[in-house]
């Protein structure tokens, strides 16, 4: 293609123009999901010309007459649009329409819409159209937010004109829009409006715009004005006055700025009360003459109200110092503490002296703000007149603390420590306390002599202050200090402040200093830095350590221990242990074992065999039976097989028993579930720990472990196995009987399936159970049978699973049958559903009475609806296709019961959106459970999903219920109707239709509950579930009905259910279509549709295809999709999903193509397979969700991740990526197929 | 508006003076003041104006007495004030309100359409202002609060709080200890912030507005144009007012307004960015309706330095860190590329004190740690993001003159007018 540009160019060029789709199309696009297509879309309404956008403007309608909102979204779009730099020439143009539309638009609301798109895109054009309107009473105001948002001489005059004919109703919009727009030609006629109106509102809003206007003619107006009127009227005028004076300045009139709020000062009476109108005139004042102020501020601090001081204080830091200290000798104390502290913010380092003769003032207030005026100044000298104050005066020594917290100069900490060492220690309580806060960045250097101070206070606080603030360079000194000071205080605290130093540098850096000290250093000296070392955590530091608990010098060695003991990480715990095992010294061992044992307990991340080997090692080398402890109470939070055993050696050493049985029992039962590893064995461990427990929780827990597996004789254990097949790596057949069914431990790991495994049982027993256990991950399930013999040719199938679709489980699948002689059982593998090896991880088999657990007879689901369609979800026998609290509701006479103080949540085990579901119930007095529905498993139902309450409200225990509470309502959300409950015994039917965001419940043929829950947002999909509180009620003919092709939120269906609209035909492919001509791809088309209608059909709700014909299109293209597909092949079924109407998505026979569906089976570069088989046998529904966006892919098939964010490749032409667009197709492979559920979401 | 350069300098020195002033660590009031510079009366009263659910947050505040309520909805005024009949007394029009000298506190409990009119109509009045998020709905009306508490000398906040108070949202540690971080240079700079679900926060897109609404009779115990007033007219329906109004442009943003001041103001004091503002914007947004509030996906704020903020609403980045420097990055939940970073934290200096008790703020006239100031200048972050969102173009941003460059259309977003006789 690419040697034939312009060719290709034009016709993509005559394709656009023809393709330019008509303004309904356009208008059906809206919202535009993002800013591209929005411009794309604006680009084609506005090419199309003045002709298109009427139309658009055609459809707003009246609110309330119908749904205009796309042909909103579109206009106002385009209002901003066209608003942007370099779009002039579209603005004229959507001005012009938009004019056009107001103009012809009859209805008030319609046209104050197009005066709101105007605000945005109209300019000097329509500010003069709108001068009419302006004088329109119910558009008068639309019309001023546009004229105001488009301001300018044109807005001016429409605004001046209006205003000259304006009426009561319209006055003040106008008189406001006036003064904004500073109408200096509207004065007159505001003014007129101040002299003669008697609407109190209208005269508010001219005294307003003449502030705003600030004309010559209205000051005395304004200042008249003042006297008249309450508070709230005062108030406004005041405002207004204010106004006045800040419009001269902008005016650049300050001399008539200064004049105004002077006279507004000047008023002493009433008026002059309110402060905060007299903090704004001084301001003003200020702006309007700067320091030609400080007079009136002056005179203002001497106010008897303490927030015209506070202003005026503010206001005053910008006055010369020198001014300031001379009024500050005189006056009340609050008026000169008032001067203090704005002379403090003026950091002027001159105020020094006369700040500090302000500190000899009697009265306190003067002092302390003089105090705080010196901190602010920050400097070495500001710092020293406060220390020698405190000399003098003892009283201030709190205020002064406080103030020299507050400085921050480098040499501030060298003058308090020449002060602290110079002066008397009851002096220095408070300057420690200064220390010990001081901020970074500081002179920590300065403090060092102090932290060698004989005085304990004063080395602990500049100890504290430097583990705050002192760098790598105090280190060595600190480090002499905690190795040398005769005082242990003082190396204590030199310790902390280093270790602390140390922790915020680089780890290696901070060990340096230390490792220096250290070379040089005497026995003694080593062991007291070896004490501190653990702290660094540097790499370096340890193997100094490891090298100090190899020397000879016997208190290094022992420092070496302790502090190798006390290592943070886990590389200390393999030398800790050695030196457990070899260490000569008592104390050493026992130091060395329980710093293992600390450090393995404390380590999150290691894998428990390498932990439980670990724990093992410090057991061989504990010397003493308190070390042992400690690591059996490290094995109790461990659950393994090994742990236990490591334990249960213990239980007969007197000394240990008691400890040894409590971990034997944390460890078997302290798991979540029943261990999966319990063997023979550890049953007799756990029964022996039984015995030496005491009574309580643990032995309670363990006793009903055992309780749980009995011990029984499984006949196969280590018995002879044979296979038809090899095994994968080490797994051999024999792993299929060897006592473990741990998951990890493996199995027999067969290398294909179909194939069978055998065991040979020795002699010919009688037997009535076979218990299989196959891997399990939560998904996959196994087909296959059981069958046993006496003479391993003639064979009797016991068990057939070869259907099933339950996925396995830990606690795997019992057979039991008739008791029957045989030696050899088989077990026949059909089918894994994962991948083609067979992974059977142990088989049991039992005589009878001998097995773990009475079973029940096996019973799967009745899967075949009736004649309206229900299937059953009770099989009336067990709780088969329920998961959940299955023990705590129990089955009798085809019904199931909520036992009585048990049942809690009973779930069925699959998923369901939209349904019928019909089902009886009857109630025992007071009883209380609840249907859930699109619920989780797990969390509440009521929040997550739905709870439908089920519930004897008559019972008087639930005379207050909240509405939402009674028979039937959603919980919490939709009150039921009541009085429809037959009385407590009797048989209620209920009926629960949920049907998208429509939840109706139907109680003895009376609707009850018919409620819409869109603003919900719940789970669309989920489990239904009885959600019991231990009270009793019984449940039968629990059938359902799915309901299809209902979307779920946000998504659009493809298929109706119905018929074939929206889809088309399929004509060649995407290059070839490109390359007709209009008139020949209408053709083609034409052609097309006819034989989809031939092979493609509707029925039931499904898409079915006969098997011959083309594959199936949608008519309209999609970009970045997310789409959902259910789809169903028969044997040796093929087929696909088509994106951008390019291959594929593969659909094909799981039996016959075992990597399964739901790869990009297209691909060459970019992997083709699906990451697991996730599909549902032949016959059966499937699910795909599909998201798209841009080349990459992702499918979920039946909820399982298939294919993780893959590119598809452009399969018509592989130089290409993926065309950015296109049609959705269900390929044709030459075989029936059926499709449903079928949605799109456009990303 | 030009000015001469005398007026400028008066004015740049006033600015200059007032800075220094808000630089002022705090003193107390021991240090500072003796007993003539306190109020009267020690005991500050109080008004709640607006109440809707919100309002009940502020019923439990003792720095002053509450004695007035205020509300448009005869029926929300009683609820509110059920059980406080003796010690308040309710009123329609906040004005009155205003108008009463006894009052020393309002809390503006309204949605924020009404925010910037009232502060500065209660600033006039003398009053001191405890004001919901967000401040205002445009940056023009925070600016003219911003004016207005300087020039009559008022105290403000805003009511969050996450700065200075309690774990950062749903990052799991104080701003403090992220402002600690930042201050040690130990990330690096520039920085790049991202908020989004991944780093602990929930920009609430359930605040969209439903488009075309059918008009509905106004019921009789709300005063509906008072309700509205300075936003432009639009017939009535219930999902216009209490409780729904965020998912309207004329009154508030959705989630962006709901939450945006919780989630940002910490941000601009973690980052240092008290005073400043992005000036790049750019918006990743479907088309929105002219009056009803729609989703977004993505706002990417660029300021001058560098350093990038990052409101990730659809939750794209899964990686996403919260803070992330060119040395290293700081996750929800104080995770970490830094090893060790909550124990290095410890050896760090503490950031500058913050003034938190509002009362005392009132007291000593002095700025409260969350003001008009630093309030406005999150509260733009929002009106940004809300601005590109509309408009669906990059804009670019002056921080100092605080306008639109190059783009004289997008400032009518800026400045929006106000109907009669509301105004800023």
């Amino acid at each position: 293609m690419r040697h034939r540009p312009i060719l290709v160019l034009s016709i993509f060029l005559s394709l656009q123009l023809m393709a330019a789709p008509a303004v309904p199309q356009l208008v059906d696009k809206m919202p535009a999901p993002n800013q591209g297509t929005a411009n794309e879309i604006y680009a084609q309404v506005l090419t199309t010309g003045p002709e298109a956008l009427a139309e658009v403007c055609a459809m707003i309608v009246p609110p309330g007459t119908g749904d205009d909102s796309k042909a909103r979204f579109l206009l106002s779009g385009l209002a901003f649009h066209v608003s942007r730099p370099g779009g002039e020439t579209d603005r004229v143009v959507l001005e012009k329409a938009l004019l056009t539309a107001w103009k012809g638009a009859k209805d008030r609301e319609v046209r104050a819409f197009f005066l709101r798109q105007l605000r945005w895109c109209g300019g000097d054009e329509s500010a003069r159209a709108l001068r009419d309107e302006l004088n329109e009473p119910a558009l008068c105001e639309a019309a001023a937010f546009t004229v105001l948002n488009i301001g300018g001489d044109a807005a001016r005059d429409s605004v001046t004109a209006a205003l000259a004919t304006a009426s009561p109703e319209t006055a003040a919009t106008l008189l406001r829009a006036a003064g904004q727009l500073h109408c200096e030609q509207a004065t007159e006629a505001i003014l007129a409006y101040v002299a003669n109106s008697q609407d109190l509102a209208i005269r508010r809003m001219a005294i307003g715009a003449l502030g705003e206007i600030g004309a010559p003619q209205a000051e005395s107006v304004l200042l008249e004005q003042l006297t008249t009127g309450d508070r709230y009227q005062q108030s406004l005028v005041l405002a207004s006055c204010l106004r006045y004076t800040q419009r001269q300045l902008e005016l650049e009139r300050p001399a008539v700025a200064a004049r105004v709020a002077r006279k507004l000062l000047s008023k002493t009476a009433g008026l002059m009360a309110e402060p905060a109108s007299q903090a704004a005139a001084l301001h003003t004042l200020v702006e309007a003459v700067g320091d030609k102020a400080i007079g009136d501020l002056l005179t203002a601090i001497h106010s008897d109200q303490p927030q015209i001081v506070a202003a005026a204080a503010d206001l005053l830091v910008a006055a010369p110092t020198t001014r300031l200290l001379q009024e500050a000798q005189t006056g009340s104390p609050s008026e000169r503490a008032a001067l203090l502290s704005a002379i403090g913010k003026q950091h002027n380092a001159t105020a020094l002296p006369g700040l500090s003769e302000a500190l000899k003032d009697t009265d306190e207030s003067v002092r302390h703000a003089a105090i705080s005026a010196i901190s602010m100044l920050n400097s070495l000298p500001a710092a020293q007149a406060l220390l020698q104050h405190i000399a003098s005066n003892q009283a201030d020594t709190a205020a002064v603390a406080e103030g020299l917290k507050t400085m921050s100069s480098d040499e501030i900490g060298a003058a308090i420590s020449a002060e602290l060492t110079a002066t008397r220690p009851q002096r220095s309580a408070a300057m420690l306390e200064v220390l010990a806060r001081l901020r970074a960045p500081q002179s920590p250097a300065a403090l060092l002599p102090l932290a060698q101070s004989p005085d304990k206070a004063l080395h602990k606080a500049a100890c504290a202050a430097l583990a705050r603030i002192g760098t790598d360079k105090q280190l060595p000194a600190l480090i002499d200090i905690l190795a040398n000071s005769p005082k242990s205080t003082a190396r204590r605290a030199a310790a902390d402040a280093a270790v602390q130093i140390a922790q915020r540098i680089e780890s290696e850096a901070a060990f340096a200093p230390f490792a220096q000290a250290y070379a040089s250093a005497s026995t003694e000296t080593k062991a007291k830095i070896l004490k501190v070392l653990p702290n660094l955590g540097s790499s370096k530091a340890l193997g100094l350590i490891q090298q100090a608990t190899a020397t000879g010098e016997a208190p290094v060695r022992d420092a070496g221990v302790r502090a190798l003991a006390k290592w943070p990480h886990a590389p200390a715990i393999a030398p800790l242990l050695k030196i457990a095992a070899n260490a000569d010294v008592e104390t050493h061992r026992i130091l060395a074992v329980r710093g293992a044992v600390e450090l393995i307990g404390r380590q999150t991340k290691m894998p428990d065999t390498e932990r439980i080997g670990l724990y093992q090692q410090a057991l061989m080398a504990a010397p003493r039976a308190d070390e042992k402890k400690l690591v059996l109470a490290g094995l109790g939070g461990r659950q393994s097989r090994r742990a236990l055993h490591a334990a249960g050696a213990f239980l007969g050493d007197p000394a240990l028993k008691s400890e040894a049985a409590l971990a034997v029992a944390k460890i078997a039962a302290g798991g979540k579930a029943a261990p999966a590893w319990l063997d023979k064995e550890s049953r007799e461990l756990i029964a022996k720990a039984i015995e030496i427990l005491p009574e309580g929780a643990w032995r309670t827990k363990a006793t009903a472990l055992i309780a749980q597996f009995p011990a029984s004789a499984n006949l196969a254990k280590g018995k002879p196995v044979t296979t038809s097949i090899g095994h994968e790596r080490g797994n051999a057949p024999e792993r299929a009987v060897d006592g473990n069914r741990d998951i990890k431990a493996g199995g027999w790991w067969g290398a294909g399936s179909p194939s069978w495994w055998q065991v040979d049982l020795g002699t010919v027993q009688t037997i009535d159970l076979v218990r299989c256990y196959f891997y399990y991950d939560g998904r996959r399930y196994y087909q296959y049978t059981v069958s046993v013999s006496e003479d391993g040719k003639a064979w009797t199938q016991v068990a057939d699973m070869s259907k099933t679709t339950t996925p396995t489980t830990a606690a795997g699948a019992p057979h039991g049958f008739r008791p029957r002689s045989a030696r050899y059982v088989r077990v026949q593998v059909i089918r894994n559903s994962a991948n083609p090896s067979v992974h059977l991880l142990e088989l049991e088999v039992y005589a009878p009475g001998a097995g773990p657990e009475k079973v029940a007879e096996s019973a799967t689901l009745d899967a075949k609806p009736d004649s309206e369609g229900f299937v059953s979800l009770f099989n009336g026998k067990d709780l088969t296709g329920w998961v959940g609290d299955t023990t705590g509701y129990g089955v009798e006479n085809g019904t199931i019961s909520c036992i009585k103080g048990k049942g809690k949540r009973l779930s069925t085990a699959g998923q369901y959106d939209n349904f019928i579901l019909r089902f009886e119930f009857k109630l025992t007095p007071g009883a209380n459970n609840g249907l859930a529905i699109r619920a989780p498993l797990t969390g509440n139902p009521a929040r997550n999903g739905y709870e439908l309450q089920i519930l004897d409200n008559t019972h008087q225990k639930y005379a207050k219920l909240k509405p939402y509470q009674y028979h039937g309502s959603i919980y919490s959300l939709v009150p039921a109707k009541r009085g429809h409950l037959k009385p407590v015994g009797e048989w209620n039917q209920q009926e629960v239709i949920a049907r998208g965001d429509r939840i109706t419940v139907t109680l003895n043929g009376t609707v009850i509950v018919d409620a819409d829950v869109a603003e919900h947002k719940r789970s669309e999909r989920g489990h239904i579930g009885f959600l019991g509180h231990g009270d009793q009620i019984y449940a039968r003919n629990i059938r359902i009905k799915e309901l299809h092709n209902i979307p779920p939120r946000g998504f659009t269906p493809l298929f109706n259910g119905q018929d074939l609209s929206g889809w088309k035909g399929l004509v060649a492919n995407p290059i070839k279509r490109a390359a007709m001509t209009p008139d020949q791809l209408a053709a083609e088309q034409k052609k097309a549709d006819e034989r989809m209608r031939q092979h493609w059909q509707v029925v039931d709700g499904a898409l079915v295809f006969d098997g011959k014909g083309d594959s199936l299109c949608t008519a309209k293209d999609y970009a970045d999709v997310e789409l959902h597909v259910d789809w169903k092949i028969k044997t040796k079924g093929d087929s696909g999903i088509y994106l951008r109407g390019s291959p594929q998505i593969q659909i094909w026979d799981p039996e016959r193509w075992p990597v399964g569906s739901g790869g990009l089976y297209n691909n060459k570069k970019n992997p083709r397979k699906p990451l697991v088989c996730a599909d549902l046998p032949v016959g059966q529904w499937n699910r795909f969700r599909i998201r798209m966006v841009g080349e990459k892919v992702t499918v979920h098939l039946n909820d399982q991740l298939v294919t993780d964010n893959v590119t598809l490749e452009n399969y018509w032409n592989r130089k290409q990526p993926i065309f950015p667009t296109g049609q959705i197709e269900l390929q044709n492979h030459g075989n029936t197929l059926w499709f449903r559920n079928v949605y799109v979401r456009e990303l | 508006m030009k000015k001469s350069a005398a007026v400028r300098s008066r004015r740049s020195f006033l600015k200059e003076s007032l800075a220094a002033g808000v630089a002022f660590s705090i003193v107390p009031r021991h240090v500072l003041g003796g007993p003539g510079f306190l109020p009267p009366s020690e005991q500050l009263t109080r008004a709640i104006i607006g109440c809707g659910s919100i309002s009940r947050v502020h019923l439990p505040m003792d720095y002053a007495r509450l004695i007035a309520f205020c509300d448009v909805d005869a029926t929300r005024l009683a609820t509110r004030m059920k059980g406080r009949e003796k010690e308040a007394k309710g009123y329609r029009d906040f004005r009155e309100v205003l108008a009463r000298p006894d009052i020393d506190v309002v809390h503006l409990c309204t949605p924020p359409h009404w925010h910037g009119p009232m502060a500065i109509l209660a600033a006039q009045a003398g009053k001191d202002v405890w004001c919901e998020k967000p401040m205002t709905r445009t940056i023009g009306e925070g600016k003219k609060v911003v004016e207005a508490m300087e020039r009559y000398h008022r105290v403000f906040r805003i009511n969050t709080w996450f700065r200075f108070q309690a774990n950062f949202y749903g990052s799991g540690v104080l701003a403090r200890d992220l402002r600690k971080v930042v201050e040690s240079g130990m990330l690096g700079w520039p920085l790049r912030v991202t908020v989004s679900g991944v780093t602990g926060f929930d920009w609430k897109h359930n605040w969209c507005g439903k488009p075309n609404l059918a008009p509905q009779p106004v019921p009789a115990h709300l005063d509906y144009d008072m309700w509205l007033g300075p936003a432009p007219y639009k017939p009535y329906n219930a999902d216009r007012v209490h409780g729904r109004f965020r998912g309207y442009w004329d009154y508030d943003g959705g989630g962006l307004g709901d939450m945006g001041q919780h989630f940002l103001d910490p941000i601009q004091y973690v980052m240092g960015k008290d005073g400043d503002s992005p000036v790049e914007i750019e918006a990743d947004a479907p088309l929105q309706h002219p009056d009803a509030v729609g989703t977004w996906k993505r706002v990417t704020m660029r300021y001058a330095d560098g350093c990038e903020l990052i409101l990730d609403g659809a939750n794209q980045d899964r990686e996403a860190a919260l803070l992330e420097g060119p040395r290293g990055k700081v996750f929800k939940g104080f995770r970490s590329t830094i090893p060790d970073l909550r124990h290095k934290l410890k050896s760090l200096p503490d950031p500058t004190p913050q003034a938190t008790d509002f009362g005392e703020c009132v007291r000593t006239r002095s700025k409260f740690a969350l003001n008009e100031v630093n309030g406005h200048r999150s509260c733009t972050l929002i009106n940004l993001a809300k601005i590109a969102i509309r408009l669906g173009r990059r804009i670019r941003f002056d921080p100092v003159n605080q306008v639109i460059i190059d783009d004289p259309e997008a400032m009518r977003l800026v400045d929006q007018p106000m109907r009669a006789p509301w105004q800023v």
